[in-house]
């Protein structure tokens, strides 16, 4: 089984530490308008360090986490994912189920030169199954082999 | 990117197609009313003032850019073998979706595309609610060559026959008394609370109510209802019990009034409805699981239910569908089997015993939680906190013995849930996408779930084999995956 592109570490980093800010952004709005309010919770500048200090402290290790434990194989016919922190899950997605797939990045993915793999099958939880962190031409070869199958495979 | 598109047919390279250049004026037609709604004040004569005027010229700069960046970023093409989107301004993405996976193309005009003489394109596939695909907007002319092309690329590979007009037999039908029967085991509060909230919303209170029925010939009642609380509690839930069953009972009778099953070659057609007669048309090939169901009451007087998870094309089509609201298990085992050839399991696996210490542990903490909550605003609920280490374990223990699998050589057999317990008969051709799942506190047990996704599946209620030992459930995904892909090999594909 493959690891994903180590330059998804810093993609998901930096998704967290914009949700890190926009918490913190929050929690500073909170402590500027109840700054000398009698009823406030906890002593000034908690709420903002709190959010500061869980944020990018999750946004260090997470990544790391995920990554760790991130593998996908491309079989024959079958795309095996495994992946999950808390959760384990492994998935088998057989490739004549697929029913379309997308390749998509967004402008960090962009920036880094990733991409990510979405197949979407007529299931009802599991309809996007979503592969990221691949390298473009990776993706593409992937999505190349994907689309290959299903060309050749008649429903 | 064009390149590699153009590998399966190297000789004609791919020409990617734009959208007619008048989508742009729609859609800003189309976003005006953002616009309207900004420069509200000053439609109403107001003097504009600067914080309207930042909106507007933020608006524009962001809007208007956006629009273009769309058309200019949105190219598709048609290939014999698929359809290629490629489409998004901050994330790209380029979609291929295979002809023969297309249920659907449908061609839409709003009034203003109409004018115009442009037309929205949108393409569907199996399974999923949401349009895959959406071309908008084109000139009506390209629309229809688009919807023609498709069509006949589809037909180049089969994908639609005709059968011959067969025969019709009923299968099953209801008289009143059945219905009334089956109705009496349909108890719900929600049909109550609907009530209730109408009639808070109509500003009645059940006092006023009553006083108007009975017109205060039960005024001795109120009077010992105000002396014991406890009684007026009793009274209160006795009241709603029976109002909620009795609700329960109109609902069923409604709904299911004159229900009718037919079958007819290939197809189910299902008929009932007291005001509205709904009719349905179920096609054989669109049934993903069958789902025999019943309550501890329903199943201690012997009775179930059978249902089709049905796969389908948007919200409409696709869902579970009630193919018997009430019979005996030989009679439901009867109509399964002209469905299909389903022999149903004698004896079922059982999942790990762990699988009641995690369950217990599970209740314990959100019925605590969830009384603590109630506690809240109802100080009383404190008092039943004395029942959740008796409820938990018992509860525990009853989904445990409810709990089970089968394999047999064509499905996949799950049981599950107490008060809404449920048969899944799922059959290996007709899975999706397969998953073993470990929480952290399943992985310190070695314990592991396997969930099957079946197409059309509800949000809630889908089959999972919950707390196989971590070694079941890994030969479990093999076996049932590896009869997944004979079943495929072995047939021709149907699904």
């Amino acid at each position: 089984m493959e690891s994903l592109d180590p330059a998804i570490r810093i993609v998901w980093r930096i998704k967290l530490l914009l949700w890190t800010l926009a918490g913190t952004l929050l929690a500073l709005v909170y402590e500027l308008t109840h700054w000398f309010a009698p009823d406030r919770w906890g002593p000034q500048g908690f709420w903002v360090l709190l959010v500061l200090l869980l944020g990018s402290s999750l946004s260090w290790w997470l990544p790391k986490l995920r990554y760790r434990y991130w593998r996908y194989a491309l079989s024959p016919e079958e795309l095996v994912l495994e992946r999950g922190v808390l959760v384990r899950v492994r998935t088998i997605v057989p490739l004549r189920r697929v029913q379309h797939l997308d390749i998509a990045q967004d402008l960090i993915e962009r920036e880094l030169g990733l991409a990510r793999i979405v197949l979407h099958t007529a299931g009802t939880r599991h309809s996007a199954v979503v592969l990221p962190g691949l390298r473009q031409e990776q993706a593409e070869a992937l999505r190349e082999k994907v689309r290959q199958y299903l060309l050749e495979d008649t429903l | 990117m064009e390149q590699d598109a153009a590998q399966v047919k190297p000789s004609a390279p791919l020409a990617m197609r734009r959208l007619h250049p008048l989508t742009l004026l729609v859609r800003l037609v189309m976003s005006s009313p953002a616009l309207g709604i900004l420069l509200l004040p000053t439609l109403r004569g107001q003097p504009v003032d600067r914080g309207t005027l930042v909106l507007v010229i933020l608006y524009v700069l962001v809007a208007f850019p956006l629009i273009l960046a769309h058309y200019i970023r949105f190219r598709y093409a048609l290939t014999p073998r698929e359809l290629i989107i490629e489409s998004g301004v901050l994330t790209h993405r380029r979609r291929n979706i295979p002809i023969d996976r297309i249920q659907n193309v449908q061609i839409e005009r709003t009034l203003l595309a109409r004018l115009l003489g442009l037309a929205r394109v949108r393409i569907e596939t199996a399974g999923s609610a949401e349009t895959e695909g959406e071309i908008a907007f084109v000139r009506l002319a390209e629309a229809q060559r688009l919807k023609e092309q498709v069509q006949t690329f589809r037909r180049d590979y089969g994908a639609a026959t005709q059968t011959p007009p067969q025969r019709r037999t009923l299968l099953f039908a209801m008289s009143l008394g059945q219905l009334l029967r089956s109705g009496a085991f349909r108890f719900s509060l929600v049909y109550l609370a609907g009530i209730f909230s109408g009639m808070e919303y109509l500003e009645l209170t059940p006092e006023d109510l009553i006083d108007w029925v009975v017109r205060g010939r039960l005024h001795w009642v109120q009077e010992a209802f105000a002396q014991a609380p406890l009684l007026a509690t009793t009274a209160t839930l006795l009241l709603a019990a029976l109002l909620g069953w009795l609700a329960g009972i109109v609902i069923h009778v409604v709904r299911f009034y004159d229900f009718q099953l037919w079958q007819e070659g290939e197809r189910l057609y299902l008929r009932s409805g007291l005001f509205t007669v709904a009719e349905h048309v179920v096609p054989n090939r669109r049934i993903q699981a069958l789902v025999i169901r019943t309550n501890p009451l329903m199943q201690h007087f012997g009775w179930y239910a059978l249902e089709a998870q049905l796969m389908g094309i948007g919200q409409e089509t696709q869902g579970v569908r009630m193919l018997v609201p009430f019979a005996r298990p030989g009679e439901i085992q009867r109509i399964a089997a002209c469905v299909w050839p389903v022999a149903w399991p004698a004896a079922w696996e059982k999942v790990s015993p762990r699988m009641m210490r995690r369950t217990t542990i599970r209740y314990l903490v959100a019925g605590t939680v969830l009384l603590l909550g109630l506690g809240w605003i109802w100080p009383a609920a404190h008092w039943l906190l004395v029942g959740v280490p008796l409820g938990a374990p018992l509860m525990a223990w009853l989904q445990y013995r409810r709990h089970g699998y089968a394999l047999t050589e064509q499905y996949l057999f799950v049981r599950q849930g107490v008060f809404r317990h449920r048969i899944w008969c799922l059959p290996y051709c007709k899975m999706q996408v397969f998953s073993v799942r470990r929480s952290l506190f399943q992985r310190r047990w070695k314990l592991a779930n396997l969930d099957v996704d079946m197409a059309g599946a509800p949000f809630t209620g889908t089959p999972v084999v919950r707390d196989l030992p971590e070694t079941v459930a890994e030969q479990l995904l093999q076996a049932v995956y590896a009869r997944f892909q004979t079943c495929w090999k072995m047939q021709a594909p149907s699904a």
